[in-house]
């Protein structure tokens, strides 16, 4: 019998689809978002969970990017 | 090959408005200007023939250019009543064109010299110099656009009623373009994802914008819409500085100028009646030059972008800054100049708002002065604004239905499939573990199929 669920395609690369995954390990049993890892570059996620996914890999990447510095003095 | 936004409008309308509107020599040669090149190379060519021409042979003419562009200028052709397509031979399948009711009207423009004779009854010149009236539209056109950004509270004096109802109208018209959301109850503009891009296009792809807006809420009144489109593209043909007196005009002429007047396009004056000129920017209308090519350094305005990201703008316009501010960082701002800084968070934030990489890097390159290296865009900084854009795209998430579990049903994933496919929603399939992801405006559809499919087998 098919079977159809509903939730949100989640498309990246795979560095952050480790990100997510990790996300999803540390959350308790009941709170797990991740419905189905598809392959390397799509998961298939609960639809609640998609804005605090793209927040948290927005954070993310904030942190692991270079800033110059806005100080005007250094010019 | 892009097609100017008029003519794309003009293909639109019924081939007798279109017959209407290319009668008046005026109008003839404006729409001749804005053809593509390809196009006008067709023209000139059939122009004086009366006789069918096979299609094989037109193509054939331009040996060596892109046969799609080809295609393109003979189906505007085509679609802007210049040709009929006709059979070459009765029964036979050999097509070809000919040339249309519209081409000896057309034969007079191109061998027209001087002027051409204008029907708008125009009786008046403009009496101070041609330089202050420029200013002016300028100006205008600028005061409208950064009321539009929020940026100028009321550009029309108190006591003018036509002005502001002339105003309100534009507020209307760029509504209705989904330029802008207007907030009834706070009296304020919020400018939308179109409306950024729209504020990044060059002037006369703005102008036509808002004038199509203008001419689409006429529609079914054929008479005034070739009325307005007459006195448009006759206008862009007129020496800067013509004009005649407002109450002449029939009303909804005189609603048009009015609109043409916020635009920057007609200037009023008011003696003892009210007069309106048009102003050098109605040349822009049908020049059908990009603002580049009309002369170095935009309107005498300059940005130099250096590879530290440093953006530099020698201006004294406020739009213009108005405009940068929007994906960069403001560092310093003085009279004639402006000192900014393209960096990660102020491109995020533009990106957000619905501006593209391809469109802020379109934008600069217009400010770049021919023959000076120094302003040319540098290329690091073209690279990062798209990997910035890039990174907003690392994550992308859709609403779908996952559809699993068809066991050893072959033949009923590759139906869910092919009706995916033929609904445009399919996102994903794995055939080995046949599983495919649909987006959602498809599952009802596919439910159903899959329940019809379910039922017939048992």
């Amino acid at each position: 019998m098919v079977v159809a669920k509903k939730g949100v395609l989640l498309t990246c690369d795979p560095t952050v689809k480790v990100f997510v995954m990790q996300m999803n390990e540390k959350k308790s049993p009941d709170k797990k978002f991740v419905l189905a890892d598809l392959d390397e570059t799509h998961l298939f996620v609960h639809k609640s969970a998609a804005e605090e996914v793209r927040h948290q890999v927005e954070q993310f990447l904030d942190k692991n990017t270079y800033q110059k510095p806005d100080n005007v003095e250094d010019y | 090959m892009t097609t100017h936004r008029l003519l794309r409008y003009l293909c639109t309308l019924p081939a007798a408005q279109i017959q209407d509107v290319l009668q008046h020599e005026g109008c003839g040669r404006a729409v001749f200007r804005l053809l593509p090149s390809e196009a006008k190379h067709l023209v000139l060519r059939t122009a004086f023939l009366d006789v069918p021409i096979p299609r094989d042979v037109v193509m054939a003419w331009m040996d060596g250019t892109d046969e799609e562009r080809m295609e393109d200028a003979l189906e505007l052709l085509v679609g802007l009543q210049f040709f009929e397509e006709t059979w070459m031979e009765p029964g036979r399948k050999k097509t070809g064109i000919v040339a249309s009711n519209v081409v000896p009207g057309l034969r007079r423009v191109l061998c027209a010299t001087g002027p051409p004779r204008s029907t708008l009854g125009l009786s008046l010149e403009w009496h101070q110099d041609i330089h202050t009236m420029d200013r002016w539209s300028k100006n205008r056109w600028e005061s409208f656009l950064l009321y539009l950004l929020g940026a100028m509270k009321q550009p029309w004096k108190d006591e003018d009623g036509a002005e502001r109802e002339a105003f309100k109208k534009m507020e209307t018209l760029t509504e209705q373009a989904e330029l802008v959301k207007v907030s009834r109850k706070e009296g304020t503009l919020t400018v939308t994802e179109k409306g950024f891009q729209f504020l990044l296009q060059q002037q006369s792809e703005q102008l036509w914008l808002l004038l199509q807006c203008c001419l689409m809420e006429l529609a079914g009144k054929d008479e005034q819409v070739v009325t307005m489109l007459s006195l448009l593209l006759e206008s862009s043909c007129l020496p800067p500085g013509a004009g005649g007196v407002l109450e002449q005009k029939k009303n909804e002429e005189r609603k048009l100028l009015r609109v043409l007047s916020i635009m920057g396009l007609v200037m009023m004056e008011t003696r003892e009646d009210t007069l309106y000129f048009f102003t050098p920017m109605t040349a822009l209308l049908c020049s059908g030059q990009s603002v580049q090519q009309q002369g170095a350094g935009v309107q005498g305005h300059r940005v130099v972008v250096e590879t530290n990201f440093r953006l530099y703008a020698y201006t004294s316009s406020r739009l213009l800054v108005t405009i940068l501010t929007m994906f960069c960082r403001e560092v310093y701002r003085l009279p004639a100049l402006f000192v900014g800084e393209l960096n990660r968070e102020a491109a995020k934030i533009a990106f957000r708002q619905g501006i593209k990489a391809s469109q802020v890097v379109s934008f600069l390159r217009r400010y770049e002065s021919s023959g000076n290296i120094e302003s040319v865009l540098p290329e690091n900084v073209v690279q990062q604004l798209f990997a910035w854009e890039d990174e907003l795209n690392r994550v992308r998430l859709q609403d779908a239905v996952l559809y699993q579990d068809f066991t050893s049903d072959g033949a009923l994933y590759e139906s869910v499939l092919r009706q995916a496919n033929e609904s445009q929603h399919f996102l994903w399939k794995d055939g080995e573990h046949m599983q495919v992801v649909v987006a959602l405006p498809a599952h009802r559809q596919i439910s159903e199929f899959i329940k019809q499919s379910s039922s017939r087998g048992k």
